[in-house]
């Protein structure tokens, strides 16, 4: 009897602790949701009005028409750019990352040179590099480059943002494929290049989506150096475009949520899709190094 | 002077050969590594070049003065304040993310169904932008019309509704809880994969000597769980040190410079003020704090790292 509450008691405690993790985690996003399909008149109730009572579409609708408040009006909707300035940005970033840092890995993970160990320690201390205590020489370094205010600034310092651990995500990987494939193909009269482009890249397939899985979520979202690097909504990227919405426009919660929605459920959507390789990434990469 | 550079064919060989037989490490590894020298690393002593001047955005005139921006800067009153806030959300964050991580890391690990449904979710807030983090709390902090004021007052705690993000003694820590919120599922999900790692074999031993729950957490799990804790303390540091858009959203540092930290302060000085000097020594102030977090860093994993292959 005593061993059977006891069993109960502990049950209801975990399920209770599951209901708080859970609600303390979703619970903006699931608030988000509810706030984006809300008419006006019910978005600042209090008590606050849980589910809409008069639910509606109005929200995503004047957010992607450009009628909503943030967006300014005139040329259509604004997030269409935006969106697409990001996927320019991003996009490149994921690739430049997903090419160099295997690269990088592969040299790390199968050479032993001269050089190779003060190289590792440059990359492993990169990592907490760069951010914004540096955004003062990096302004300096892009309006020299002429890459001030262009996309191709964002690119190349996300690009260096993301490469030190997608890198070491990259040798992390590589050193499980088996040594032996390689030897062999090399007896066999394969060059060391064939060998790279012919059995390990074909191999190592899951690191480097991996790689640009990390890339893209880093640099998607990327606020401070876009805030510094670009002047002028036509080069805004989404956090830009977020982020002047959400303290210009601070009234219009229901168009915020439902812009914010559109933006973040593709990413859930990508998340979901690659976590399993996503999350052994980022757990090779952070604890192996 | 001729007899250190009489270098015999042979003697050249030697030097040039393990270049030459490495070519493709290096031709592999070179992209990556200028591209890293030329934008994480030359900053920084780009930096310390600028932080010698008087540099100013809409002056084109600027010359060297030596240490004067030095001193500027670290005696300001506004300085001390910053810092001192960056050590509260920096300490406080980083403390507050590793007990919440640990803790749920632990409990993730029990064998409930339950649990493996939250694993695969949690990680939410840690892939979701720093500016979709901050505006969403924002919003719910929000004084008069923010569902967390709405609920405590409909429950008759609060008489009045708290201004959570504009008043001097809440807005830190309101940064500081959204930050928390984020890094906790990453510090909780490698916990979780230390000890799933951890073979059973130890549990039930433990089990057949008669250890309790809590005994078992305390003699097995923790000290199983001093790699992730140590790894998960070091970059929490780095990240809320290197955090300047979650603050930016919420609460632009304010009221005043109640909320302000390190970030947040260099793009003020920086862009707003236009005093990119003193922009550049409250930089280096931050990286040197992160170039030590990186040694303490380096000496732990450097062995791991180096000696596996």
């Amino acid at each position: 009897m005593t061993e059977i509450t006891r069993k109960t008691i502990s049950v209801a405690l975990v399920a209770i602790v599951a209901v708080i993790i859970f609600l303390v985690i979703w619970f903006p996003m699931l608030w988000a949701v509810s706030t984006s399909f809300k008419p006006k008149g019910e978005v600042y109730k209090v008590p606050p009005v849980w589910i809409p009572q008069h639910p509606t579409l109005e929200m995503y609708r004047r957010v992607w028409t450009g009628r909503s408040a943030g967006g300014v009006t005139e040329e259509g909707s604004p997030w269409g750019r935006y969106v697409t300035n990001s996927l320019i940005v991003t996009g490149t970033t994921v690739i430049f990352a997903m090419i160099l840092a295997t690269f990088a890995g592969y040299s790390l993970a199968r050479f032993k040179f001269p050089g190779r160990t003060l190289i590792f320690i440059l990359f492993i201390a990169s990592q907490m590099f760069p951010g914004p205590m540096v955004m003062v020489p990096i302004y300096g370094i892009m309006v020299k480059l002429g890459l001030y205010n262009t996309l191709a600034g964002l690119i190349v310092i996300y690009t260096a943002s993301v490469l030190p651990f997608t890198t070491l995500i990259s040798v992390g990987s590589l050193r499980n494929i088996p040594h032996e494939l390689e030897e062999s193909a090399m007896i066999d009269g394969c060059s060391r290049m064939g060998v790279f482009f012919r059995i390990v890249l074909p191999l190592s397939k899951v690191a480097v989506i991996t790689t640009g899985i990390f890339a893209f979520l880093m640099s998607f979202g990327e606020y401070a150096f876009a805030v510094v690097l670009i002047t002028g909504s036509k080069r805004f990227t989404v956090p830009l475009g977020l982020a002047r919405y959400i303290t210009a426009f601070d009234i219009y919660w229901n168009e915020i949520s439902a812009t914010i929605l559109t933006i973040a459920i593709p990413l859930i959507f990508i998340f979901f899709a690659a976590q399993k390789h996503f999350v052994k990434g980022i757990i090779a990469g952070s604890l192996k190094g | 002077m001729g007899q250190t550079k009489n270098i015999t064919i042979e003697q050249l060989g030697e030097i040039i050969s393990p270049v030459a037989k490495n070519w493709l490490a290096y031709a592999l590894i070179l992209p990556a590594l200028g591209w890293v020298l030329l934008f994480v690393i030359y900053p920084v002593f780009y930096s310390i070049q600028i932080s010698f001047y008087n540099m100013h955005l809409l002056r084109p005139v600027y010359r060297f003065v030596g240490l004067a921006t030095y001193h500027r800067v670290l005696s300001s009153k506004v300085t001390s304040q910053v810092l001192k806030n960056t050590l509260i959300w920096v300490g406080g964050g980083t403390f507050a993310t590793m007990v919440i991580g640990v803790w749920m890391g632990i409990f993730l690990s029990m064998n409930y169904k339950v649990n493996r449904f939250l694993a695969a979710i949690i990680l939410i807030p840690w892939i979701l932008p720093d500016v979709i983090c901050g505006g969403l709390w924002k919003w719910m902090f929000h004084s008069e019309l923010g569902v967390i004021n709405a609920v405590l007052m409909q429950f008759g705690i609060l008489k009045q509704a708290i201004p959570f993000l504009g008043q001097p003694s809440t807005a830190l820590f309101i940064c500081m809880f959204i930050i928390v919120w984020r890094l906790v599922p990453f510090v909780a999900l490698i916990t979780l994969a230390t000890i799933q790692s951890i073979p059973l074999q130890l549990f039930e031993a433990a089990e057949i000597d008669g250890a309790s729950g809590w005994n078992k957490i305390r003699y097995i799990t923790l000290p199983l769980l001093k790699y992730p804790i140590t790894i998960g303390t070091v970059l929490s540091l780095v990240w809320i040190l290197q955090n300047f858009t979650i603050v930016w959203v919420t609460t632009k540092g304010g009221p005043m410079y109640f909320s302000e930290v390190i970030t947040t302060y260099i793009y003020k000085l920086s862009f707003i003020k236009y005093k990119v000097s003193e922009g550049a020594v409250l930089g280096l102030l931050g990286v040197g704090f992160i170039f030590i977090i990186t040694l303490i860093y380096l000496k732990i994993f450097k062995k791991f790292w180096l000696e596996e292959t």
